[in-house]
């Protein structure tokens, strides 16, 4: 019913994707970001070593990422001081976010990552604590997180993340939006934007919708645009997974 | 309390004017202390659609840097007492807009005015944001084409994110959606989207159908507003929207095609 006047060919996969696929899939870990600007208060040190005793075997070896925010300077040997003594505490200092290109190039000259402040979350960052230990503590479990569900249209322009979990929408998702999930969507109304499950790498991951008339669709990272959707399923109620390479479409009525 | 109306559409020269100016008129009409103003800084049209444009001395940015006072810009309208114009600046551009003074301006214009009607300039950028942060309500001027239908999609969107009510968490925008120049005929030939389709896509209520017409040429040529040419369609259009505006349950005209009978044909007129 509605005018997609795009002009449509048959078949799936792209030529490109005939070759081998790369063996380096996206990745996504929670970890603990350590603020610099709260660096500079003089009891910093002693707190952290306090909270460390806390949890011994939870901050064991853990990485460290460390948010240069509101902080400005900070030489090669600066990390590297900092890194020795983040390492006495058996934490590991691996990466940088926020700042300026000074202290990233600094960084890196250490051998520290930086990472983008990309923040998509749709639910932002949220502070780890760890639970105090009496008692010996598995590792972490990799946190559950309940399905991301939208109810309002989603409009042009708009981007929503599911995080760690999947996406449900039970409105339009319109034409120039875009719906990423790191588990798999579902989008119980018409399909119009793009979407891409499985972002970090979950090939299992799958996309359902009620009326497909999605841009792109998208899974760990393989994609199909409209004009490679059969005119079968334009329309209709759909499921799509990942087989190998190829993304397969199965209509589900 | 006065109400704040943006008339927005994203795309631009889908008739938010024309329709600014038809509501203000519409509004004033029926009663209502209306003022209308032109967010379009560096390109203002709506003092010649209202045809004041031999009258303007201080406009909307004069107002928000302080170089004069409200009372010096308004322009009253010849026609209804009750009704002001405030128009842009034609020198300046939009970087002239911010919050704040806008914020305090409105504040003014709402002890006067039971409606204050924003024209918004096309785009998603400051004149735009500007226009609609501080709507009650909002109208998206949509066309029956694909463009303009993903225009005010992405409107929506702007609205439902950037405007004061959303920042807040205040009750939304109350949204309408207003189809211009549309042409049945067009649609039933499959040429032109229907406004089902559009209302499908957008997925906010109807406020009303306004078919295409030389009348809003003709009207915008001799600054009258289209809704004072009261044989016309779209005038009558108009009348329907604002009535719907106002709570009134009208039926949509002008939505299907009309058929000629054989000697309307023979004599060329049109129903």
């Amino acid at each position: 019913m509605t005018s997609n006047p795009q002009p449509r060919a048959k078949g799936q996969g792209s030529q490109a994707r005939a070759a081998s696929p790369m063996p380096l899939r996206g990745a996504s870990y929670t970890m603990m970001v350590l603020r610099l600007a709260e660096l500079a208060q003089p009891d910093f040190f002693s707190r952290l070593q306090a909270k460390v005793a806390q949890a011994p075997s939870f901050f064991d070896g853990a990485p460290i990422l460390l948010d240069l925010e509101g902080t400005a300077g900070g030489s090669a040997e600066d990390f590297r001081e900092l890194a020795a003594r983040l390492r006495e505490m058996r934490l590991a200092l691996i990466g940088v976010q926020g700042g300026d290109e000074p202290q990233h190039e600094a960084a890196l000259q250490v051998g520290l990552a930086v990472f983008p402040s990309w923040r998509a979350s749709a639910r932002g960052l949220r502070p780890l604590e760890p639970a105090p230990e009496p008692r010996p503590t598995p590792p972490p479990e990799p946190e559950v997180r309940r399905t991301l569900l939208i109810e309002r249209p989603v409009r042009s322009g708009t981007r929503i993340y599911a995080e760690g979990s999947d996406l449900v929408v039970t409105a339009p998702v319109g034409a120039g939006s875009e719906l990423l999930a790191d588990g798999n969507i579902h989008v119980y109304a018409p399909l119009r934007g793009r979407a891409l499950a499985g972002v970090s790498g979950d090939s299992n991951a799958r996309i359902f919708c009620r009326q497909l008339g999605a841009e792109l669709l998208s899974i760990a990272g393989y994609y199909l645009v409209s004009e490679e959707i059969a005119d079968a399923y334009l329309g209709r109620p759909v499921q799509v997974r990942l087989e190998g390479d190829q993304l397969q479409i199965e209509t589900l009525d | 309390m006065a109400k704040i109306i943006v008339m927005t559409s994203g795309k631009g020269g889908v008739g938010k004017t024309t329709s600014s100016a038809a509501f203000a008129v519409g509004l004033a009409k029926r009663g209502h202390r209306t003022v209308v103003i032109d967010f379009d800084v560096g390109l203002r049209n709506l003092d010649i659609v209202m045809g004041c444009e031999r009258r303007v001395v201080y406009d909307l940015v004069n107002v928000l840097s302080g170089d004069a006072t409200l009372r010096q810009a308004l322009i009253r309208d010849k026609r209804f007492d009750n009704l002001s114009i405030l128009a842009a600046s034609q020198t300046r551009d939009k970087d002239a807009l911010e919050v704040e003074p806008i914020g305090k301006l409105l504040d003014e214009l709402r002890k006067d005015f039971d409606y204050i009607i924003c024209d918004s300039p096309a785009g998603i950028e400051k004149g735009a944001v500007a226009a609609l942060y501080y709507a009650d309500e909002a109208i998206i001027v949509t066309n029956p084409e694909i463009s303009s239908v993903r225009d005010s999609d992405r409107i929506l969107g702007i609205l439902s994110s950037k405007s004061r009510r959303a920042e807040k968490g205040e009750e939304p925008v109350k949204e309408h959606l207003l189809v211009t120049r549309y042409d049945p005929h067009r649609v039933e030939r499959g040429e032109m989207l229907s406004v089902e389709d559009v209302q499908e896509i957008l997925a906010i209520p109807l406020l009303g159908v306004i078919p295409e017409s030389e009348a809003v040429l003709r009207a915008s040529n001799i600054g009258q507003p289209v809704i004072l040419d009261e044989a016309s369609a779209p005038a009558q259009a108009y009348e329907d929207a604002v009535g719907r505006f106002l709570g009134e349950t009208i039926e949509h005209r002008f939505v299907k095609p009309v058929r000629r009978g054989f000697f309307a044909r023979l004599m060329g007129r049109t129903a």
